[in-house]
């Protein structure tokens, strides 16, 4: 969970993320942040993101994150 | 005549008076409905405002709602400013102080947001919530009867190279000049159903609103949050039967990159058209792939003070990757002159040779909100006009004619270099990197103090790998010498590639 939040906070370390129960509906996160976290998550776990995984679900917390990873066959 | 960018308005509410004109996410707003509310509107503020042609500035989030303000800030003899309320405070007092507005339609939501940006100013806040019906909707020439079409329709604000953003002031006549153009050149009529996805302060949104007014078409604006999802986005346009789209290149870049085409398809839009910035060929030719049924792609090019563009090709023939658009030719109405250091005519008989392209004509902007200073640098007399003063603005931007006397991008002026005696275009190299096999993104900076070209890009390409590609394709003066591979790019709020940033990050 915190390999999580240290990448969030890497892309807006202006906001809470922590403090915060959706992202998307609080705003913190632009078309432009998506496209960085997807990438950063990429590199981090050697893994390809599916485009049709890219949903308000799949990055609305940090946890729904690691759904999204989980999915993808990393183990954390 | 046509005065007025209203008259549209007043056609098509009685032509294709119930017929669907706006919608969003959660809504949606009829021809007649629309021309109701704007009149009730256009009373309402007259009842806070005395005089006309002043600037009002909108606050509101992006919907229907804000067409609404639009129209009613129109009929109420006023222009309009559209701000983002996603902007940081900064941003928006920026413009607030800039434009020094005599009110601002606010609704019940942004009211407080905009309440802190506007102490101890003068501002009328406006609450579109609280507009009443007034029922005078027989006879609307009560107030538009004094408008003349060299009264502004809105002011737009670019970025200054300052910081300070310039005010762009665009008129009736500019409006009408374009639309007319638009609506003789693409495919756009009753059965049209646009997807909209630039903001509303960014003029490609003048083609989205005043073609659909004038034609009875329909524009769905896309909700901005889908293009970070752009799965989305490509849902909306289908569910909502949307077959026109015309973006900024790095929309169709994403989906392009996130290969979303294939699970989603989007078997109604029949064409694409794309401005603001180069389109990259490789991602357009993913998008000509996947659309069975497209019938038309249109690159479009212009400066916002020659009011959304000034020229546009029509994509005729295959292009490889590795190639790039041309501008193509000038809209219809449009005098385009190519200029060399000595504001000498560089004409379609010299192919390949570069020069600033400069434009005339009913599109030129009357200038910048209060700048005489900037409006008289950038407007000025044509040399090519010996008997009397016709304005001209020069765009700053390099272009030349190709062999088939197509106009071609080259640049900014500004990104010209002068490095080991040789004049460069960075724009060159950037489209030199983009064909390389595995680039999504490129941008060349020059290190001033170091004397040395950038590079940054984004794709998985070793930068040996990019230096010996580039090598193989220009000039060695023109190969950079320092690489950055990026994960992403910085955009600004208009969806192009921050290059400010960029420098700031990397080049201090």
């Amino acid at each position: 969970m915190e390999e999580i939040y240290a990448i969030l906070k890497e892309v807006r370390p202006e906001y809470d993320f922590k403090g915060s129960e959706d992202y998307v509906e609080d705003g913190f996160l632009d078309s432009f942040d998506i496209i960085t976290i997807v990438s950063m998550l990429e590199e981090k776990y050697h893994i390809q993101i599916d485009g049709l995984d890219i949903i308000p679900d799949n990055f609305c917390t940090a946890a729904a994150i690691i759904g999204l990873l989980k999915k993808n066959g990393v183990i954390i | 005549m046509r005065t007025t960018v209203l008259s549209y308005l007043e056609e098509s509410a009685v032509k294709y008076a119930n017929k669907t004109a706006f919608f969003d996410e959660q809504n949606s707003i009829t021809f007649s409905e629309l021309r109701k509310r704007a009149i009730d509107l256009g009373y309402h503020i007259r009842n806070y405002l005395e005089g006309r042609r002043n600037p009002v500035l909108v606050y509101l989030p992006k919907t229907i709602e804000s067409i609404v303000a639009f129209m009613g800030i129109l009929y109420s003899g006023n222009f309009y400013t559209p701000t983002d309320i996603r902007f940081p405070a900064e941003k928006v007092i920026s413009v607030v102080e800039a434009l020094q507005p005599v009110a601002v339609i606010v609704d019940g939501k942004t009211r407080e947001k905009f309440q802190k940006f506007a102490s101890n100013r003068n501002i009328k806040i406006i609450n579109l919530d609280e507009v009443k019906e007034t029922g005078l909707y027989k006879d609307s020439t009560v107030l538009t009867k004094e408008i003349l079409d060299v009264d502004p329709v809105y002011t737009f604000f670019t970025s200054g190279s300052t910081g300070v953003p310039k005010g762009v002031i665009i008129n009736n006549h500019n409006v009408i000049d374009y639309t007319d153009w638009a609506v003789n050149t693409f495919p756009i009529d009753e059965h049209t159903i646009m997807g909209n996805q630039s903001p509303f302060y960014f003029d490609i949104s003048t083609q989205d609103i005043y073609t659909t007014l004038k034609t009875g078409a329909t524009l769905g604006i896309i909700p901005v949050k889908y293009f970070a999802f752009p799965v989305m986005a490509l849902q909306f346009i289908k569910e909502r039967h949307i077959n026109f789209l015309y973006w900024v290149p790095s929309a169709f870049v994403s989906i392009a990159n996130f290969k979303l085409l294939e699970s989603v398809t989007l078997d109604e839009v029949t064409l694409i058209m794309f401005g603001g910035e180069v389109m990259p060929v490789k991602q357009l030719n993913y998008w000509k792939r996947h659309l069975p049924n497209l019938k038309m792609i249109a690159n479009v090019y212009g400066p916002t003070e020659a009011t959304v563009n000034c020229t546009y090709y029509i994509v005729d023939r295959e292009f490889g990757d590795n190639e790039t658009l041309p501008l193509g030719k000038a809209c219809e109405n449009t005098g385009l002159i190519v200029l060399d250091d000595d504001d000498h005519v560089i004409g379609k008989d010299k192919p390949n040779v570069l020069g600033e392209l400069c434009v005339y004509g009913s599109s030129l902007s009357a200038g910048y909100w209060d700048d005489k200073e900037k409006t008289d640098e950038k407007y000025v007399r044509s040399p090519c006009c010996k008997h009397y003063y016709e304005r001209m603005y020069r765009t700053g931007d390099l272009v030349s004619y190709n062999e088939r006397g197509e106009l071609v991008f080259a640049g900014r002026k500004d990104f010209q270099i002068k490095h080991s005696g040789y004049r460069i275009e960075l724009g060159e190299i950037e489209s030199m990197a983009m064909g390389k096999e595995g680039v999504i993104n490129s941008c060349a900076s020059y290190h001033q103090a170091k004397k040395q070209i950038v590079l940054f890009y984004q794709g998985e390409v070793s930068e040996d790998d990019m230096r010996e590609y580039l090598l193989e394709k220009i000039p060695k003066y023109m190969v950079p010498t320092i690489y950055y591979q990026l994960k992403t790019f910085p955009y600004n709020d208009n969806g192009k590639i921050d290059r400010k940033k960029l420098s700031e990050n990397y080049l201090n």
